[in-house]
């Protein structure tokens, strides 16, 4: 069977692998990677497991495809079949990535002051989420750090908008207390 | 980019805190190989499906295997109590011990000796002379 087209819409995507297609399954992890990579680590997850996680996350995701039907996006379901995947392997509590300064900053190419001040504010930041409940802190990174609506990740946590904007506002009003 | 938090005893804006969340984990997502991941969840995926059904759960097999292990399952217990159990001919036997003659009761008495691996039978003059309460008695103390 032929894969599918790079454009082809998730659902479309979902439907081949379902039918046999392995390409769409790589196409959909090629597709999203990004994001749940960049969810997980901003979540807790050590940069020597970020991969692993990755992919057992995807891997759980194919296999409990029955379970989506559409309620929300792919995306917004998989990040928080991330959230448990991370959960379950135990590693949110004091594993905060540790990335070597040097290497960072002559990547990024800009100004080394800038740089540094940037990555301070950020690894406060992972210090504030750290002090979260979950709920708070996924809600917070998917509204915040991956931007999506609040209708869709409540569909995806099983909770009502109105719950989710009320997460979102206690895990920004704790963090400002927390970054002041 | 400076997206520099404010100082002590001020507050970030909203503004700034969400150009920090967008931010987070970027780093350590580029140096996730998205290739790479691919092939191994696809894999990952293929092995499962390829697992012996011992190793998935008989329980994912389909109706028929199911049900044909549990005929299996079921005739296996059957025959294990049915040598653990007593003999159960014996008590009919005895009931009908009366319309036996001697010559009949001994062979009885003879068969039981070589599922049981003993001589317990008497020797035949002997039942001649016993009356069908005591050659009961007899059944019933070699049945244990």
């Amino acid at each position: 069977m032929a894969s599918p087209a790079p454009a082809a819409s998730d659902a479309a995507l979902i439907a081949a692998w379902q039918a046999g297609d392995e390409g769409a399954a790589t196409e959909l992890v090629r597709r999203h990677t990004r994001a749940l990579a960049r969810f997980l680590a901003a979540a807790g997850a050590a940069e020597a497991d970020l991969e692993d996680v990755v992919q057992d996350t995807f891997v759980r995701a194919f296999r409990g495809l029955q379970r989506f039907r559409g309620q929300c996006q792919f995306r917004t379901w998989l990040l928080t079949i991330g959230g448990n995947a991370l959960k379950d392997l135990g590693r949110q509590a004091g594993r905060r990535p540790v990335v070597p300064l040097e290497a960072d900053v002559a990547a990024a190419g800009g100004d080394p002051h800038d740089e540094t001040v940037a990555r301070e504010s950020e690894a406060r930041l992972e210090a504030g989420l750290g002090r979260l409940s979950r709920l708070q802190r996924e809600v917070f990174l998917l509204r915040a750090q991956q931007g999506l609506e609040y209708g869709d990740i409540a569909a995806a946590l099983d909770t009502t908008e109105g719950a989710a904007r009320v997460h979102y506002h206690h895990a920004v009003k704790r963090l400002k207390e927390w970054l002041a | 980019m400076n997206d520099e938090l404010p100082g002590p005893g001020s507050e970030p804006d909203d503004a700034t805190l969400r150009r920090l969340a967008a931010r987070l984990g970027a780093r350590a997502a580029d140096r996730v190989d998205a290739v790479a991941v691919g092939r191994a969840v696809v894999e990952r995926l293929r092995t499962r499906a390829a697992l012996p059904l011992a190793r998935r759960g008989w329980r994912r097999g389909p109706i028929w295997l199911r049900l044909a292990a549990a005929v299996v399952v079921l005739a296996g217990a059957g025959v294990v109590a049915r040598r653990l159990a007593p003999h159960p001919a014996a008590p009919l036997m005895a009931d009908e011990l009366t319309d036996l003659g001697a010559e009949q009761l001994t062979d009885l008495l003879g068969t039981l000796d070589q599922a049981l691996g003993t001589t317990l039978a008497p020797p035949e003059d002997e039942l001649d002379d016993l009356d069908a309460e005591q050659l009961e008695r007899v059944l019933r103390a070699m049945e244990g």
